[in-house]
């Protein structure tokens, strides 16, 4: 399928200025926060409420989600992460596609502001999510959160936070993780794959940022190290079922695809889905990109059947 | 009383202010002043554009999207008045 005509025109709109501005991380956080604010709507309505817990290197702030309805009774829960390189992105850019989730998938979403580079490098995401996840798993009942039904989540960088730490719960008798939602997910940071090459510009994400944003964040670690890179990761076997979403002309593409291919050669219930005609980010920009939207919803949707039957759900999708 | 009209180069420049204000404050934006010299980056353009479009009700042609017709808020005028002729 071609390039969505409204893509197209958001990465025309991109073009115009490319190499424009000194991009510092305040600039990028701010842009990404501008970009969202015009570039998404956040029509849908659920009940927020902002807390912070305790974390590794200071207070976490977190922002919990629930459908307007959703009264006192257990639901299911998303522990989720923005994407945003690492870098860039927090409660505001994020606000759209968390309402949508949460409303779509009839669950409790907590959106976890874990600490951005460069200020702290690695592993300071993985460990916030790590604590954010440990710890929603710990007050399930007072969030009103079912234990069995806890799932993590993320889009780009940030699904590929939820993959780490679902890998990390296994790892060490963490909390049971039920589901894992894994959105455009950036998952082995040195990849090498067509779609790198084929979409690495021109493409939304261009390679020199991807490169500034990693470097920002690694530092000198390991860019193999499964906490950043959990493709690397070479036993798959006993992670938590999973639902992968890729961009059909998103340079993270394959990555994702391939970790669904693996899980599933691992035993691990994987459904997967390519968007045919749509770039990296398009589930957040909801008003540039229409089918965000429509591809929100559909995910949520997706949630709430796999939180019913994670197994039966999967294995139907073959 | 009479509402003070907004000159479409007002509304732009505030557009641009709007865009800058979070992370310099205030800034002073010359009709002609560069706007990648001013601090805006490309995701920052993204939601200019996204907001001309909105706001003048215009949907700029993808061949018109270019550095020169973003140049400055002048540029920005001169390109929305071709636009909005041609609709």
């Amino acid at each position: 399928m071609p390039l969505d005509p409204r893509a197209e025109r958001l990465i025309a709109m991109l073009a115009a200025l490319d190499g424009g501005g000194v991009e510092t991380p305040a600039a990028r956080r701010e842009s990404l926060r501008a970009l969202a604010l015009m570039a998404d709507d956040a029509t849908t309505t659920a009940r927020t409420r902002d807390i912070d817990i305790p974390g590794p290197g200071g207070p976490i702030p977190l922002r919990l989600y629930a459908p307007e309805d959703a009264g006192t009774a257990p639901l299911p829960g998303l522990v989720f992460f923005h994407g945003g390189g690492w870098v860039a992105g927090d409660f505001e850019t994020h606000d759209g596609l968390c309402r949508r989730l949460a409303l779509a998938a009839g669950c409790r979403l907590i959106a976890v502001g874990y600490r951005l580079a460069p200020e702290h490098p690695f592993p300071a995401a993985f460990e916030d999510g790590v604590a954010a996840t440990w710890w929603a798993a710990e007050r399930a009942a007072e969030l009103g959160v079912d234990p069995e039904r806890l799932a993590v989540g993320g889009d780009s960088v940030g699904a590929g936070v939820a993959a780490a730490v679902a890998r990390f719960a296994r790892d060490v008798g963490g909390p049971p993780v039920a589901l894992q939602l894994l959105i455009c997910p950036i998952l082995d940071t040195d990849a090498a794959s067509r779609s790198r090459d084929d979409y690495g510009d021109g493409y939304f994400i261009s390679r020199a940022a991807f490169r500034r944003d990693l470097a920002d964040y690694l530092g000198r670690a390991d860019p193999s190290d499964p906490r950043v890179s959990p493709l690397r990761d070479a036993r798959l076997a006993g992670l938590p079922p999973a639902i992968v979403h890729t961009a059909e002309f998103d340079p993270f593409r394959d990555e994702g695809e391939l970790y669904a291919t693996r899980l599933r050669d691992a035993g691990v219930p994987v459904r997967r889905t390519r968007h045919a005609g749509m770039i990296h980010y398009f589930y957040a920009m909801a008003r540039a990109i229409p089918y965000g939207r429509e591809a929100a919803a559909m995910i949520g949707a997706e949630l709430r059947e796999a939180f019913e039957a994670p197994v039966e759900m999967m294995l139907e999708a073959g | 009383m009479e509402m003070a009209k907004v000159s479409i180069r007002e509304q732009i420049t505030r557009l641009v202010q709007g865009a800058l204000a979070k992370r310099f404050g205030r800034v002073e934006v010359a009709p002609d002043a560069n706007l990648t010299d001013l601090g805006l980056t490309s995701l920052d353009m993204v939601g200019l554009m996204l907001a001309i479009e909105d706001a003048f009700g215009i949907e700029i042609p993808q061949r018109r999207m270019t550095p020169a017709n973003f140049r400055s808020v002048g540029a920005i005028e001169q390109l929305i008045a071709t636009v909005s002729l041609a609709a």
